[in-house]
């Protein structure tokens, strides 16, 4: 598994990545309307409060002396991320962060540090703990509660 | 309801006992043998086989002629107490490094930094102090424990000096945990004043921390505006500097020379700035009887000053381009010489110095201070207009050493750059060679980079430099080709590699690149975790230190004044500008993850293994490098099952990265893996769930890698011992003798999961 992801990840960084969301999403959102509900989003509950709690000593020992909280939230969570696979989001911290460290987190360190950005993002809590690998979040899309009423009214549109 | 400030005061706590009296007669009987001739008996203004300044010493050795603990039994060491930082409040990661003098463990933890004296045998807590700041707390830029606190004794009196994270300089009775009632007001001086900035009433608009770097920052109070307790906003009675002008705090301690408290300050984080200007940096001396303000030195020097001409576009506070140039890690000082040596962080912005030209004195500099009169003796630029957020994070090292047949008194500055600044600590001129080099030029509009930088010749670097052809790896033509293909991806170049415009556009048309190869990075090299331990027995110098590789390119913040910054989005945070009429929604999910380059292929990385980060033992009396180490002594086997690598044997390399802290002993390197040095396991509140194998999942599973703390032999670095810990170390750990027996003592954790943790032999 790790293989795969560590290859994922290098195919990813050599190309660039499409700069627009469809795009990105083509494969899970070619589904019709009707199915929206059916692609699996971060407002499906796809962590666990243990996880984030776990994610938040990983934020506080790796990332909180760059970054605060708040900047990971909001408008700068929805132009990073909105629209992208939780794997986007995977690859990102395990292959750029932290800064000059890029890689030395552990894949459920970064998994759990992925919870806590969710939880801080007001996304709902599940019953299961997010995979510690790309293939698996590749399927998890990062929807927020706005700009999911607003991609799926968009997508309603003929 | 108005929230004032208000010093709480002391708290005594129950644990103030019969048992804990019983102990404290004990050690008052020990501290009055040991403090007999107190002074007489200091050597570097510590007393041997104390702990009396962050990093042991006034030299910041981090030595200790301790050698109870030894090769022969450092294994058997066991946990004698763990005291619970996080039973007092939440961290950040708690980096502090407590001191011992006199029989008393003192230290600071919580993001409030209240200050606590522990008793060394047992782990119980004697007394503690805090104070209540109000909105400068929580708008303080550094919310978090600090490295630590400073101590003063006179022989009979004795002080625990603390600056806070609202920036207040406080004196405790080291005795009692009482504020001294003769210094400042209550033992406090509110060090926003005799900065040259009148204090104003402060509200908020929001309940929440500020925002790296400065959004949702607090404001003056409109007249006759109240606190809202509902919604937590509005004017609380606190008093500060007005935060139009920018932001200061404090993240290290002060460090006492004689009756002198020397204090500088902490800014506001560079990477996405908002405003054209800050509050520059300063450093002050304090009278410790009084906490009167004896002096004030200008890290950014005024008009008339040596080196205000560095600024060409000027230098007074408010001036676009000026501001930090902040003195954030801990002081060293030679009090034989009445010096203080202050290491300088960089200006506004970290990553674009178009606002600034010119060398911008005293950014990234040693600057060498009389500690009586605040008078500059010497200083050394060691990156001139730094557009790398170098920094400088270490307090340097002090060691006499023999150069060439001459004894020479020298400092030794590490810093994120990867190398090693030896100066002579009396005249700051270079031991060795350090020539101004040329350098790439920046691309990127507006920015006007130095035509040179000083590059030591010796000591050799302890972390990558740059990226060039020769540092790729080269195990098959086809992979050398392919590793070429990557790393030119991003702008090349032996060092001070100049960041790209992320945009493509050029200051003279398009750029060349949109990314430049970043090495060593924002981290070090030595950061805040890393640093040296010097052995003045030998003049050994041990660096702990990470080598990285990474890229580094800039682009207009829409909602920022500044023109360039790291990438980023300010849009719609409070104290952010208006979005303009050119803004992307952020609804349209456009997505600025767009990464230029990688720095592994098939797993493996793209940069040939070289013995660097880990620890480098340098021996300065000749700048040669004697031995090195990984971090943690940890090593995995690369492998891939990219074809690429079919049949190459791919050799192994560090298991772990981040920053060895590291100190030593009369007879032993004794160093803990730092926080990111074990992973999952090793972290504290969470199970142990074995190493992750992490590393960028580069190639084959990292070995499971325990918490542990290692010794090594001091003059080859072959491993003498290893013990496990319950959690990994999360700042540089100290040793004492207490009572007959020889502590080590370590900050771990973070969050509610804090504690300080004593390891000792056990009972014979």
């Amino acid at each position: 598994m790790r293989l795969g992801w560590t290859i994922a990840a290098a195919a990813c960084m050599l190309v660039r990545l499409p700069s627009r969301a469809p795009a990105q999403t083509g494969k899970t959102s070619t589904v019709s309307a009707g199915a929206v509900t059916a692609v699996p989003s971060t407002l499906n509950g796809v962590y666990t409060d243990e996880q984030a709690s776990r994610g938040k000593d990983v934020y506080l020992g790796s990332c909180r002396s760059c970054h605060t909280p708040a900047s990971h939230t909001g408008a700068t969570f929805n132009k990073w991320w909105r629209g992208k696979q939780l794997s986007d989001l995977f690859l990102f911290v395990s292959t750029r962060m932290p800064k000059n460290d890029p890689g030395s987190l552990a894949p459920d360190d970064v998994a759990d540090v992925m919870a806590y950005l969710l939880k801080m993002n007001a996304m709902p809590v599940g019953t299961a703990d997010l995979p510690p690998d790309a293939d698996s979040l590749k399927k998890i899309r990062i929807e927020t509660k706005r700009s999911s009423a607003t991609s799926t009214a968009k997508r309603k549109k003929p | 309801m108005t929230r004032r400030w208000t010093t709480i005061g002391v708290r005594r706590f129950g644990m103030v006992t019969a048992a804990v009296l019983l102990a404290g007669g004990t050690f008052l009987v020990y501290a009055s043998q040991s403090s007999a001739k107190q002074g007489a008996s200091l050597v570097r203004a510590n007393k041997p086989g104390e702990w009396r300044y962050w990093g042991a010493d006034a030299w910041s050795t981090r030595y200790s002629a301790l050698d109870q603990i030894n090769g022969n039994n450092f294994d058997s060491l066991q946990v004698a107490w763990q005291w619970n930082a996080g039973q007092y409040g939440e961290d950040e990661y708690y980096r502090t490094t407590p001191l011992y003098a006199n029989g008393r463990l003192m230290t600071v933890a919580t993001n409030r930094r209240k200050a606590f004296a522990i008793d060394p045998a047992t782990g119980a807590t004697l007394w503690q102090w805090g104070i209540e700041e109000g909105i400068r707390w929580q708008k303080a830029p550094r919310q978090f424990a600090g490295r630590g606190l400073s101590y003063w004794t006179d022989g009979s009196n004795e002080r625990v000096i603390v600056v806070t994270p609202g920036y207040h300089l406080a004196s405790i009775d080291a005795k009692t945990g009482k504020g001294d009632p003769k210094f400042g007001k209550d033992g406090v001086v509110d060090l926003m004043t005799g900065l040259g900035y009148p204090l104003v009433p402060l509200a908020v608009d929001d309940d929440g921390p500020l925002i790296i770097s400065e959004a949702a920052p607090a404001r003056r109070a409109k007249p006759g505006e109240k606190w809202n307790a509902k919604t937590m906003t509005g004017a609380d009675g606190t008093m500060g500097i007005d935060p139009a002008n920018g932001q200061i705090a404090n993240s290290s301690p002060a460090i006492v020379v004689g009756d002198v408290i020397i204090v500088g300050n902490s800014s506001m984080h560079g990477y996405y700035p908002l405003r054209l200007h800050n509050i520059p940096g300063f450093i002050r001396g304090f009278d410790v009887h009084t906490g009167k303000q004896l002096w004030k030195f200008n890290l950014i020097p005024q008009p008339g000053e040596f080196g205000a001409e560095t600024w060409e576009k000027g230098s007074k506070p408010g001036t676009v381009g000026v501001g930090k140039a902040d003195a954030w890690a801990p002081y060293t000082a030679d009090p034989d010489l009445g010096l203080v040596y202050i290491p300088v962080g960089e200006g506004l912005s970290d990553e674009y110095g178009g606002y600034r030209p010119g060398n911008n004195l005293f950014t990234n500099s040693v600057v060498a201070i009389d500690v009586k009169t605040g008078k500059r003796k010497w200083h050394y630029q060691m990156v001139h207009h730094d557009i790398w957020d170098y920094d400088t994070p270490m307090a340097p090292n002090l060691l006499d050493v023999t150069v060439n047949g001459q004894q020479r008194k020298v400092i030794a500055a590490t810093t994120k750059q990867g190398w090693v600044y030896v100066l002579d600590r009396a005249t700051g001129e270079p031991i060795w060679p350090i020539p101004e080099t040329p350098t790439l030029q920046s691309e990127v509009p507006g920015e006007k980079t130095s035509p040179t930088q000083p590059v030591p010749s010796r000591p050799a670097p302890y972390s990558q430099q740059g990226l060039v052809e020769s540092d790729l790896i080269d195990y098959t033509p086809a992979i050398k080709d392919s590793a070429l293909a990557l790393a030119k991806k991003c702008r090349m170049g032996p060092y001070f590699i100049p960041a790209s415009p992320a945009d493509g556009k050029g200051a003279k048309g398009p750029a060349q690149y949109r990314c430049s190869w970043y090495a060593p990075g924002a981290s070090g090299g030595v950061n805040i975790d890393g640093g040296a331990a010097a052995d003045p027995e030998t003049g050994m110098l041990y660096v702990g230190g990470q080598s990285g590789l990474s890229t580094i390119e800039v682009e207009h913040d829409p909602c920022s004044e500044h023109r360039f910054s790291q990438p980023h989005d300010s849009c719609g945070l409070l104290g952010a500008l208006p979005k303009p009429k050119t803004y992307a929604s952020a609804d349209t999910g456009a997505g600025a993850f767009q990464p230029r380059a990688a720095t592994t292929i098939g797993g493996i990385p793209i940069l040939k293994f070289k013995e660097m980060g880990g620890i480098t033992a340098y021996d300065l009396n000749t700048g040669d490098k004697k031995w090195w180490v990984p971090n943690g002594n940890a090593w995995r086997q690369l492998a891939s099952n990219d074809p690429l690598f079919a049949g190459v044997n791919l050799p192994r390399v560090p298991a772990l990265g981040g920053q060895p802290e590291v100190i030593t002993t009369k007879t032993l390197v004794i160093h803990g893996t730092g926080r990111s040095g074990a992973p999952g396991g090793g972290r504290a509140g969470r199970g142990g769930r074995g190493g992750g194998g992490g590393r960028g999942g580069a190639g084959a599973a990292a070995p499971a890698v325990p918490a542990q703390l290692y010794a090594f032999d001091k003059a080859t670095g072959k491993q003498i011992g290893a013990v496990a810990i319950p959690s990994v170390n999360t700042a540089v750990p100290m040793t004492f003798l207490h009572q007959g027996k020889q502590y080590i003592v370590f900050a771990s954790g973070q969050g509610e999961h804090t504690s300080l943790i004593a390891l000792t032999l056990p009972r014979k």
